[in-house]
């Protein structure tokens, strides 16, 4: 059938063809921007944190006894740690733990008097001797800590000198020139430290991703505890370690009295604390938009179906004229991939429209891509296209001797 | 041009078998008019059917203009269909959604002609069967006799080898009849070949060569033998 | 109307591969639908439902003039100054209850046995109890009389840590290291939201209910919302950790207060008490307190509830998108019919022919759907189920499994009562959808079909 026998049919099944544009166009509004959101979560979640994931664990505790001495526990804790035959190193982390913000947020500037000089979100590390190890940071200029420059001590202590930082955040603080020997200061008593070494990238901070510099990070050389009633720790166990050992811990913990262990977690599990309400909407709206699809699929082979039986005898007509199945088969699909299209387009205005309500009304927004729509586009056509030829081919069989029965 | 040998044609259900053609050797020549008479159920409109390959057959040999049929798959056969035969139904069989000029136009795009080419057949068309300046009305604004010449133009666009006829007349009354007779005859008389498929004598008695169909069997009959046999 | 019955079911039979098409299109909208709609009718509910419109939440706004009241939920909680007015006022309620939220750490008394935990909780009245109707499992509130002893009352799931679920009346736990007495033991699992303290939160509720003069005496932090006039800002910290009694005295709300009106007076009551609270404030502004131009608030508990289902957004936009596919789904029982049917022709045509009248064959078809239509529903209610387990368990990712399971599933589980009602109505919808195609149908004329 040509193009224009196919459009005067459309038209003559308005009904049929409305239903048929309709669907496809809601399918694809729903499609489409659950796509957007998943797209957008997705992306969040391939942001390579090139973290050992499995092999680095968070520990949170609590000391509620104001009697208990925390530098000793703090030792007894380690040591006890330590002797673990899963761990390979631990470290008293005193500000931040990896991928989990335990206080307010830490920023760095690189400039002390500046009164407007910009603040620099990051994750910031108060660590001991084997806190780079644990954090398993690969020095990537400059040096280590010397032994003698790690500080350890109550909320009174001196502040170390000396900081390693991550090389994204050098880019950022002194671009081109080298950061090895300048200064940083942190937070707003812009306490100044002096950088001796880069690390490789690493996501390590919760606020610093929030604020999207997820490779932002700094180390010090500082065991402090008792600013409050915080004592946790970074653990590095061996690969391959099993999830047992978070029980092992939490119970060695739990043998000292005085405290409530809240948190023994692989690093994983706090990564994927950063995305849980992004990812569960768009989880939901996934499974809303297979509901579409399933349910626009099913609408479109009905609706196909029916089409076919009320033009039985006309198809029975063209295939004595001479149309083969496999025309019959094409101009059905031509016929339905057109009235698709239709809906394609009514679609795209409908999807860009939610896109904006989805914003307006829950602040959710997966930026409309090109790619994405083009490919949920395809996708959705190619459905339709599949949806309609299951009943085609049933046409196909219609048989051409049809036509020599009286009607 | 029409040659077939041994060929029969067996309808199966659950229970039983019909053997609705029974070794049928038959042959058409060029330029023929055969009418095929009949009795209900004799298997007239399977020999249609098979003749015109819109069914296939179980067992025998059909040349069609000297080529195997036999052997032939969809689209090939439909590639036939639709170049040499032409088909003119009982019912007419016009696609009601459609104008005159869409309808006539349909087997002219299956066969792939430029637009320009068709326009000037489906005009002809048109003219040669008395229905110019009509190509714009649908089907059922037109009476049955000029439906079945739309249907007869749509035919002849084709410029088929091969003209098939079922019952041409059989939804028309007897003055519309007689005109789409005179059609016929006169397309028949400028070398198509018709063969046509009635239980009317009276149209029967127009063709060169009579043939009778009686329980799956083909044989050929005077013209003297057509009134006894009157249905 | 057996035979009709019969004929219907027949109906159901023929052409069984585009019946399938219907059922398994009925049954995902459904579904959706149901999953969605129970979702969201549950968040609105309350265990209180029923005296919701009695309950108000009484606020007395003497925050400076600049104060932004965000939303219904931000009303400041009284001072202890004008909770002590309020209290000596002399108006007519059923009860009246004061709280704040506060936070402490469990221990057992016998060393070595349970671990400690984190419970929190509420300091309050005993009226607290009737005004939240808290379901006790063992035991009772603390008596008159206990309102400044040594006594506490424990969740289930406190009970369930320390003392394995056995009654635990009479024994004792240590409070920040100080033992208390268990005089009941409640279960505020049934309570979908914690409502006290204005946060309507479905992850947490109490974990402990103290007396508030024992939590003032054991210096129990007030970890509330407790928000102060600028020139207490600096205090507030002191306020929260240590200095009660300075607090007493500070333009610093932090007792959440309910007052329960009687269901007869409710009405007068509630204006005498609004009377109160404006000329209170007045009284109190020409001694240069109440600088804010709102200066009383009293907010019924169903008005709240009302408020906060506003706040669940995104469920509303799941279900409306339920909403939209399935009116898709309806769209597409009208295509399925109309291609069923459409092989019909011939055999409602004989029974035509055979003296079926139209109104007969419009009886057989409406049959026919009601059949197909109920399944569906069934299947659907079962799947329901499942959408809600789904649910659930989103939601508990969501939160990264922190929240209390057994609150959380008060929001995904099966309301039938609310399912039976939906299931009508969808009963109905698809119904009418079907209206068309039975029209239809029953307009073939006898025997046109029956040539050929």
């Amino acid at each position: 059938m040509s193009l224009k026998h196919i459009l005067k049919l459309i038209l003559k099944q308005k009904s049929i063809s409305i239903l048929i544009v309709f669907q496809v166009a809601i399918t694809l509004m729903i499609v489409s921007n659950s796509a957007f959101i998943s797209y957008a979560t997705l992306q969040n979640w391939l942001i390579p944190s090139k973290l050992e994931e499995q092999q680095i664990l968070n520990v949170v505790t609590h000391v509620y006894d104001e009697q208990v001495d925390k530098g000793q526990l703090i030792e007894r804790d380690l040591t006890a740690i330590r002797a673990l035959p899963e761990v390979v190193s631990a470290t008293h982390s005193g500000e931040e733990n990896v991928i989990d913000t335990r206080r307010s947020s830490n920023v760095v500037y690189n400039d002390s008097l500046d009164e407007n000089a910009k603040d620099h979100s990051i994750a910031l590390f108060g660590v001991d001797q084997q806190g780079v190890e644990s954090l398993m940071l690969n020095i990537s200029s400059g040096r280590d800590f010397y032994a003698n420059e790690f500080v350890t001590g109550d909320a009174t202590t001196t502040p170390a000198s000396v900081a390693l930082i991550s090389d994204d955040l050098a880019k950022t603080l002194f671009e081109e020139a080298s950061p090895l020997g300048q200064t940083v200061y942190l937070n707003g008593s812009k306490t100044p430290y002096q950088v001796v070494g880069t690390f490789e990238d690493k996501m390590l901070g919760e606020s610093a991703t929030y604020e999207q510099v997820w490779y932002h990070g700094m180390v010090i050389p500082e065991a402090i505890y008792g600013r409050n009633n915080e004592i946790n720790y970074i653990i590095r166990v061996a690969p391959n370690t099993s999830e047992k050992v978070l029980e092992t811990i939490e119970t060695l913990l739990y043998q000292e009295p005085g405290r409530i262990v809240s948190r023994v977690e692989f690093s994983a599990r706090a990564k994927k604390r950063l995305w849980d309400g992004r990812s569960s909407f768009a989880f939901v709206m996934f499974a809303i938009s297979a509901v579409a699809l399933l349910i626009t699929s099913l609408g479109i082979i009905a609706l196909v179906t029916f089409s076919v039986k009320m033009r039985h005898k006309n198809l029975g007509i063209l295939r004595a004229l001479g149309a083969s199945k496999s025309m019959v088969l094409k101009s059905l699909i031509i016929e339905n991939s057109l009235l698709a299209l239709v809906g394609l387009v009514i679609g795209f205005f409908l999807s860009l429209w939610l896109n904006m309500a989805l914003l307006q009304t829950l602040g959710v927004q997966g930026t409309p891509d090109i790619v994405v729509g083009i490919l949920v586009t395809l996708f959705v056509w190619l459905l339709t296209c599949f949806a309609a030829y299951l009943p085609a081919r049933k046409a196909t069989l219609i048989a051409p001797a049809q036509v020599t029965k009286a009607s | 041009m029409l040659s077939m040998q041994n060929i029969s044609k067996i309808y199966r259900t659950e229970l039983i078998e019909t053997h609705a053609l029974v070794d049928v050797n038959f042959e058409v020549n060029e330029g023929d008019f055969i009418a095929v008479t009949g009795p209900s159920g004799s298997g007239k409109t399977t020999f249609l059917n098979l003749t015109g390959l819109l069914e296939p057959f179980d067992k025998g040999q059909y040349f069609l203009d000297g080529q195997d049929v036999s052997k032939l798959n969809d689209s090939q056969l439909s590639k036939i269909r639709n170049e040499k035969i032409g088909f003119i139904f009982q019912g007419f069989n016009l696609i009601s959604e459609l104008n005159l000029y869409d309808n006539i136009e349909v087997p002219l795009i299956f066969r792939g002609l430029p637009s320009h080419v068709r326009k000037q057949r489906i005009e002809n068309a048109l003219e040669m069967v008395g229905l110019a300046s009509r190509g714009k009305h649908f089907p059922a604004q037109l009476s049955g006799g000029q439906q079945q010449r739309v249907a007869i133009a749509r035919a002849l666009a084709g410029q088929p080898r091969f003209l098939l006829a079922d019952e041409p007349t059989g939804n028309l009354d007897t003055h519309m009849a007689r005109q789409v007779m005179d059609l016929l005859q006169e397309i028949n008389q400028q070398g198509t070949t018709l063969l046509m498929v009635t239980h009317d004598n009276e149209l029967a008695q127009r063709a060169h060569r009579n043939i009778q169909i009686l329980d799956g069997q083909l044989t050929d009959i005077n013209k003297s033998q057509l009134t006894d046999l009157a249905v | 109307m057996k035979d009709l019955f019969q004929l219907a079911l027949q109906g159901v039979k023929q052409k069984s591969k585009l019946t399938i098409l219907m059922i398994v299109n009925l049954v995902i909208g459904i579904t959706l639908l149901l999953t969605m709609s129970t979702t969201v009718k549950l968040s609105g509910n309350s265990v209180l439902t029923d005296k919701a419109p009695q309950m108000h939440h009484f606020s007395l706004n003497y925050m400076d003039s600049d104060f932004d009241i965000r939303n219904q939920f931000r009303y400041p909680p009284l001072t202890f100054q004008d909770a002590q007015a309020l209290k000596n006022a002399e108006l007519d309620y059923k009860h009246l209850s004061f709280n704040y939220d506060t936070r402490f750490i469990l221990e057992s008394e016998q060393l070595d046995s349970a671990r400690p935990m984190i419970a929190t909780a509420s300091a309050s009245d005993i009226d607290y109890f009737n005004v939240f109707n808290v379901p006790f499992i063992y035991g009772a509130p603390w008596l008159e009389t206990q309102s400044d002893s040594d006594v506490i009352v424990i969740d289930k799931k406190v009970n369930d840590h320390f003392f394995s679920g056995e009654n635990s009346i009479g024994q004792f736990i240590k409070v920040d290291k100080q033992p208390l007495k268990i005089v009941g033991v409640m279960d505020l699992s049934q309570h979908k939201r914690r409502i006290s303290n204005m946060r309507f939160s479905n992850r947490y509720n109490d974990l402990a209910i103290v007396p508030m003069a024992t939590a003032e005496r054991m210096n129990l932090p007030r970890a509330g919302y407790m928000p102060c006039q600028t020139k207490e800002e600096n205090q507030r910290s002191e306020y929260r950790q240590h200095n009660v009694s300075a607090l007493k005295s500070a333009e610093c709300g932090y007792l959440h207060t309910w007052i329960e009106f009687d269901l007869q007076n409710h009405q007068q009551q509630l204006a005498a008490a609004t009377l109160w609270a404006r000329n209170y404030t007045q009284q109190q502004a020409n001694l240069g307190r109440f600088p804010h131009e709102e200066k009383y608030k009293l907010n019924d508990l169903q008005l709240l509830l009302n408020e906060f289902a506003q706040f669940m957004r995104w469920e509303k936009v799941y279900l409306q998108f339920s909403y939209l596919l399935f009116a898709i789904c309806l769209v597409n029982t009208v295509g399925i019919l109309l291609a069923k049917y459409q092989s019909k022709n011939k055999l409602v045509s004989l029974y035509r022919a055979l003296g079926a009248s139209r109104w007969y064959i419009v009886k057989i078809h409406l049959i026919e759907i009601s059949l197909i239509a109920f399944a569906a529903i069934i299947a659907g209610v079962l799947f329901a189920h499942l959408g809600l387990e789904l649910m659930f368990q989103v939601n508990m990712y969501q939160m990264d499994y922190s929240a209390d399971p057994s609150l959380v599933k008060h929001f995904f589980s099966m309301d039938y009562s609310f399912a039976l009602t939906s299931g009508a109505f969808i009963y109905a919808a698809i119904l009418i959808a079907g209206l068309y195609p039975v029209y239809r149908i029953s307009g073939i004329s006898p025997a046109s079909q029956l040539r050929g």
